[in-house]
């Protein structure tokens, strides 16, 4: 199912907390939801399930998600760790949310064993561990098996293992050719897990595109080289332009690729003891870019 | 609406304290009956007593107590944040208003009547002639307007405040004390003010005795009817 989110935007008093968001993601991936705390991604969330109102629409497969029949079958949703009653039952949590959808009694035992709450099903979720709670809130995003996942901070909370598990379920969930939005602090997460990336700061949208267009667009590179003549290759190296670099041991190359610096290398008779290229993270990468989300035009619409 | 409405019913039959404040409720309904037909029985020798004999001692009782169950229906909702589950599920904010609404009322009229019939089955099992319902249809018709009003006054103020407790305190304490201490503090020209005030109006209009025919349960209508129509524009238009 496609979504689309067309001109989103919202204000509280003078702040502009989304502004004129629009972004499409595809069935079949993972897109993460990227921004600093307060860049408005929840409230987006909000707004793209009319729970806050604003200003634009948001399109399940071009139709509002008011004209489907069974609203849970179309899009799960997990917007909050702890979104539930704290006396009411897990399994009474899952068939209270399973109403809507005519969802059997099997397929919320089913999701019980599934999130690996079946023992705690009939506990009331108060006593439980945010971890638990992330995944009792996981739980119900999942129960009417929707096309489209709206996931919100669903790491936080997670042991490694955990995560582990969480990243595999999202991935196998995109890979049935459903829709996904993850939104995340855990960036290094989300760099194995998301396919597809949107990033807001200050409720602007900075990029929407692949991971790797994402990284190869804006990460830095910087090629490392070893050499048994360095203060000869550095030489070289910026009578040709390179920006290069010698901290005592390699030779920091920031500009070009590994290919042209191990020729320039061979052309001098100069040996090459190692040579790589360091790309800059997600996080580093994340961290650069909205470090002052304003400054920062919109752009890299698919 | 079907799933609307079993999605609400499951909401509130799924915590424990919808059944403690219901199993309370009747408890306390079914004591203070039992001691007021006796005393009845013993004090006034009435073999026969009227239901409406009794509905002084009952309508406090019930309009907490029904008050209490809607704003609890209503407010857990708001303080853990539910409402959004509710509203990704169901996005047609008046459907879950309408539904809302009238779950609570379903699930306190079957209190009520369920109430009703112990008070019945216990002046029948006291007293020889029992208790006659239908001498007093006009009173329990009364009392039935004030216990729905009192019950809607009540959603409206926790819908209005999101506050769960301003349910309850709010409508107990203007009929039983603000209204009072107005009515008693009020400048001499101002008295006739009086006679609008909706719960403290309304509850003498429940009353057998002590009618002189002014008193009217339409200031408590009007009252209720501009707070639930505040609590429904606020319901589809304040963000979730």
């Amino acid at each position: 199912m496609i979504v689309q989110a067309q001109g989103l935007s919202k204000s509280f008093g003078s702040k502009r907390a989304v502004d004129d968001l629009s972004f499409t993601l595809k069935p079949g991936a993972v897109t993460g939801f990227l921004g600093p705390n307060g860049s408005g991604k929840s409230t987006t969330l909000r707004l793209m399930m009319g729970l806050d109102h604003g200003s634009g629409q948001t399109l399940f497969d071009g139709k509002p998600l008011s004209s489907y029949k069974y609203t849970t079958k179309v899009v799960g949703t997990h917007l909050d760790a702890k979104l539930f009653h704290p006396n009411r039952t897990a399994y009474d949590h899952l068939r209270m949310m399973a109403a809507e959808s005519g969802t059997s009694k099997k397929r919320i035992n089913d999701v019980l064993e599934l999130m690996g709450l079946q023992d705690v099903a009939k506990k009331r979720p108060k006593g439980f561990s945010l971890g638990m709670a992330q995944r009792l809130g996981l739980a119900g995003a999942v129960l009417s098996d929707p096309q489209v996942l709206f996931l919100d901070e669903p790491a936080n909370g997670l042991d490694p293992a955990t995560i582990h598990w969480l990243r595999d379920f999202i991935k196998r969930y995109a890979n049935q050719g459903r829709t996904v939005l993850v939104s995340s602090h855990l960036l290094s997460e989300m760099e194995l897990m998301a396919d597809d990336l949107i990033v807001i700061a200050k409720g602007k949208l900075i990029a929407n595109e692949s991971m790797d267009s994402f990284i190869k667009r804006n990460a830095g590179s910087r090629i490392s080289v070893r050499v048994d003549r360095p203060e000869d290759l550095l030489n070289v190296l910026r009578a040709k332009g390179f920006g290069a670099d010698f901290d005592g041991q390699t030779i920091q190359v920031s500009i070009g690729d590994t290919d042209t610096v191990g020729h320039i290398a061979f052309e001098h008779g100069i040996r090459v003891l190692e040579l790589s290229e360091n790309r800059d993270s997600l996080e580093t990468t994340f961290l650069r870019l909205t470090e002052d989300g304003q400054e920062f035009e919109t752009g890299g619409h698919k | 609406m079907i799933s609307l409405f079993k999605y609400e019913f499951i909401r509130i039959t799924s915590l424990r304290s919808s059944w403690v404040l219901t199993i309370l409720g009747t408890l306390m309904i079914s004591g203070i009956s039992y001691l007021a037909l006796i005393s009845m029985e013993i004090v006034v020798s009435k073999q026969v007593i009227n239901f409406s004999d009794l509905i002084p001692a009952f309508v406090p009782i019930w309009g907490i107590w029904a008050a209490t169950l809607a704003s609890q229906a209503f407010g857990h909702d708001y303080r853990h944040g539910t409402i959004r589950l509710t509203l990704s599920a169901f996005p047609n904010r008046y459907s879950v208003l309408f539904v809302r609404i009238a779950t609570v009322l379903i699930w306190c009229a079957i209190w009520l009547a369920m109430t009703f019939a112990i008070v019945v089955l216990e002046g029948t099992l006291l007293l020889q002639s029992g208790v006659d319902v239908f001498e007093s249809a006009g009173s329990i018709g009364r009392m039935v307007i004030f216990f729905l009003l009192f019950i809607l006054s009540a959603i409206a103020i926790v819908m209005i405040t999101r506050i769960m407790a301003l349910g309850t305190v709010v409508p107990l304490m203007l009929a039983s004390v603000v209204e009072s201490l107005v009515a008693f503090f009020i400048p001499e020209n101002l008295k006739w003010t009086a006679e609008y005030y909706p719960y403290s109006q309304a509850m003498t209009w429940t009353m057998p005795w002590n009618l002189d025919g002014r008193e009217t349960a339409y200031p408590l209508a009007v009252f209720t009817g501009i707070l639930l129509l505040v609590a429904g524009i606020m319901f589809v238009k304040r963000d979730a």
